[in-house]
């Protein structure tokens, strides 16, 4: 069964992976004292901004490895959400891939939570305080896993949808205009405003709380130093 | 239109109301941060990052709401 958005997915990896290869290039090339352009000047400043972030909040040794997850998925939602800018479906409307997205990140905080606490500390865990919290408990493990994936396509397939319905909106006005009437120029008018609040900044919005969400799952489990 | 399309819409329209408390919950966290920022004027960068952090985890309530509207207009 073919879905639309496999080809998005396929054009944003592969813008994504050539970015990456050409700002190495310009990374590796610099000789002494040179500066980088200001793309990858740019991009050096990201990812030293998402390492600081993460060690923050989850604490020096796991703040290292997992920083390097934690970009990725940043940059890669915001760009999938910003891609209906650009008239692609974007990858981020298909409950699929966010909900693979939630997955890793509950694979990660249940993993963190067995390292930490051994396999036996992780079970005891689900009966505390009273025995009868079983099922209360694994439903509060299981809701990070459904609110992070439902937040993430409910705000892309919300927005999407808004904009479809005002572009056929305004193209059922512009039909009346008697001379230019067929060319949907009222939407041109009307839609940028919303294109800015829907696309990009909503699609930052959730990208940076996405990633929040992780660190503060993930970073609630690690052991505390001055616990 | 039957009577079955127009409950549809009653119960769409019934769905989105979510948003009402959602909005009065961020204007909420709106007011705290500028007090906190009235009482602090050097932390400004933290607080806004905590106020837009906030606003983003209180709306989504609201946006389940609005999903659930979308599912049963387009799929009754």
């Amino acid at each position: 069964m073919f879905q639309i958005e496999q080809v998005s997915i396929l054009i944003v990896t592969i813008f994504l992976a050539v970015s990456f290869w050409l700002i190495n290039k310009q990374l590796q090339t610099l000789q002494g004292k040179q500066k980088p352009n200001r793309i990858a000047a740019g991009v050096v400043k990201l990812v030293s901004w998402i390492n600081q972030y993460t060690i923050d909040a989850m604490g020096e040794e796991y703040g290292r490895k997992f920083s390097a997850y934690i970009g990725t998925v940043f940059i890669y939602i915001l760009v999938s959400n910003i891609s209906g800018l650009f008239g692609l479906s974007a990858p981020t409307s298909n409950y699929s891939v966010t909900l693979s997205f939630a997955a890793i990140t509950w694979i990660f905080i249940q993993g963190v939570s067995i390292k930490t606490n051994g396999f036996k500390g992780y079970l005891k865990s689900f009966l505390d305080p009273f025995a009868f919290f079983l099922i209360p408990n694994i439903f509060g493990q299981i809701a990070p896993l459904l609110s992070l994936s439902l937040r993430l396509f409910g705000n892309v397939v919300a927005g999407s949808t808004i904009m479809s319905l005002l572009y056929m909106f305004t193209g059922w006005v512009s039909q009346f205009v008697p001379v230019i009437g067929g060319f949907n120029f009222f939407g041109v008018i009307v839609a940028p405003v919303l294109h800015l609040y829907f696309d990009l900044f909503s699609g930052f919005l959730q990208s940076f709380l996405f990633i929040s969400l992780t660190i503060i799952f993930i970073g609630v489990e690690t052991p505390q130093e001055n616990g | 239109m039957t009577i079955g399309d127009g409950l549809v819409a009653i119960a769409a329209a019934l769905a989105v109301m979510t948003g009402i408390f959602s909005t009065a919950g961020q204007g909420y966290v709106a007011a705290k941060a500028v007090e906190a920022v009235g009482k602090n004027p050097e932390a400004e960068n933290e607080i806004r990052t905590m106020l837009i952090l906030g606003a983003g985890i209180a709306e989504t309530a609201a946006i389940y709401g609005l999903l659930i509207a979308f599912l049963i207009l387009f799929a009754y």
